[in-house]
């Protein structure tokens, strides 16, 4: 790859490996090592892709691997916390937030695959594709999640709406 | 309710910082070298030994507790290797042992590295009931063993560091039924060169073992 593909392909996904890894492990600066680990991965790889978007179901895929080794890595299971975690920078908007935190509430694999179909747009297939799985087991997994995430949604706003009291009702 | 429209949105506001693509291509303009990721050494190496002082206070020695106190830096040379430098200037190498498994898909036999598919090892196994391969890091070595079939296997797994001279720093052994797997060490301790510490995570418990 040139000096000049490269360039144009980190700052082109740059922020689509960053959302997977984000999506992966939760944590902002783990997701930057592992966005750097895999844009040097790009730019070492001696492949020939044959399309955009070949060289972005790659990306995606090596986003997935990088974020799994990190979640099973010696130093992540066992170091300890030595500095306070960055929150993940929230939208402003109130509802796009609490989207936001009720998949990040969800397992790992969940959190990975709700964003690859639903973001990313990919297909249930394609989605096994990158997270080397069978897509009869990502099929489950998005249909467990959309059901979890119902759930907690619902909750949270049934939550909500039982603290209000309508001024009417005290009266 | 889930809004996946909503959620895009959410996630459209989650970008890299600048600053962290920058620096990658920075690192990677006009050179052919190979780059390297810089690290967030002090991290690594302050939470490695906080770990190691957990790990091995309860058992000895003030001996390694000193080393552990005096550690001046310490560089992740590749997946399963990170290079360690003193205060007294001695280089201690940290090799990481891979979990290792033998998973059946579909009929076929996969080996796995840190969850890692690594090889479809199925004719060998049916071929011999052997399979012997090595997967590098850029400066160590990891040999994999296996025996037996899909169904019942056992795996001896060696690190060494890379080069003709490798010392092979640890050795053990993985034994499943196709269901689960379970764990026993093959190195006496005292088998571990000097200089090397070895340092792995079975069953949620860390371990580690330092040569004399």
């Amino acid at each position: 790859m040139t000096d000049e593909a490269f360039v144009q392909a980190a700052r082109t996904y740059g922020d689509t490996v960053y959302r997977v890894a984000c999506h992966a492990l939760n944590n902002p600066t783990d997701a930057e090592d592992v966005m750097q680990t895999v844009l040097l991965k790009l730019y070492e790889c001696k492949k020939e892709f044959e399309s955009e978007e070949h060289m972005k179901h790659w990306l995606l895929r090596v986003a997935v691997n990088e974020s799994r080794k990190v979640l099973r890595s010696f130093w992540r299971r066992t170091g300890l916390p030595l500095e306070e975690w960055r929150e993940t920078a929230a939208p402003e908007d109130p509802e796009k937030t609490e989207v936001l935190q009720a998949v990040m509430a969800l397992a790992p694999k969940y959190r990975v695959a709700v964003y690859l179909y639903y973001y990313e747009g990919l297909s249930v297939a394609e989605t096994a594709d990158a997270m080397r799985a069978n897509p009869s087991t990502v099929q489950t997994w998005l249909l467990r999640a959309r059901t979890r995430l119902r759930r907690e949604l619902t909750d949270k706003e049934e939550r909500e709406e039982s603290v209000y009291v309508r001024p009417e009702s005290i009266l | 309710m889930f809004d996946p429209k909503v959620y895009c949105e959410a996630c459209r506001e989650l970008k890299a910082p600048e600053d962290k693509i920058e620096e990658i291509i920075n690192m990677t303009e006009h050179t052919n070298q190979k780059a390297r990721r810089p690290l967030r050494t002090a991290l690594i190496c302050a939470a490695a030994v906080a770990m190691m002082v957990v790990g091995v206070s309860a058992a000895n020695s003030e001996e390694f507790q000193q080393f552990v106190y005096e550690i001046m830096r310490s560089v992740q040379v590749d997946e399963y290797r990170t290079d360690i430098t003193t205060a007294g200037g001695e280089q201690v190498s940290v090799l990481r042992v891979p979990e290792a498994r033998v998973e059946k898909r579909d009929g076929r036999a996969v080996l796995v590295l840190d969850g890692e598919d690594k090889a479809d090892i199925t004719d060998e196994l049916a071929k011999n009931g052997h399979f012997a391969g090595d997967f590098s890091g850029e400066s160590s070595k990891v040999s994999v063993e296996v025996d037996g079939t899909a169904d019942d296997w056992t795996i001896t797994t060696s690190v060494s560091t890379e080069g003709p001279d490798g010392d092979v720093v640890y050795t053990y052994t993985t034994e499943g039924d196709g269901e689960s797997y379970t764990f026993s060490s093959a190195s006496e301790p005292g088998d571990i060169p000097d200089g090397y510490v070895s340092a792995f995570t079975y069953d949620g418990k860390d371990l580690i073992e330092k040569g004399k």
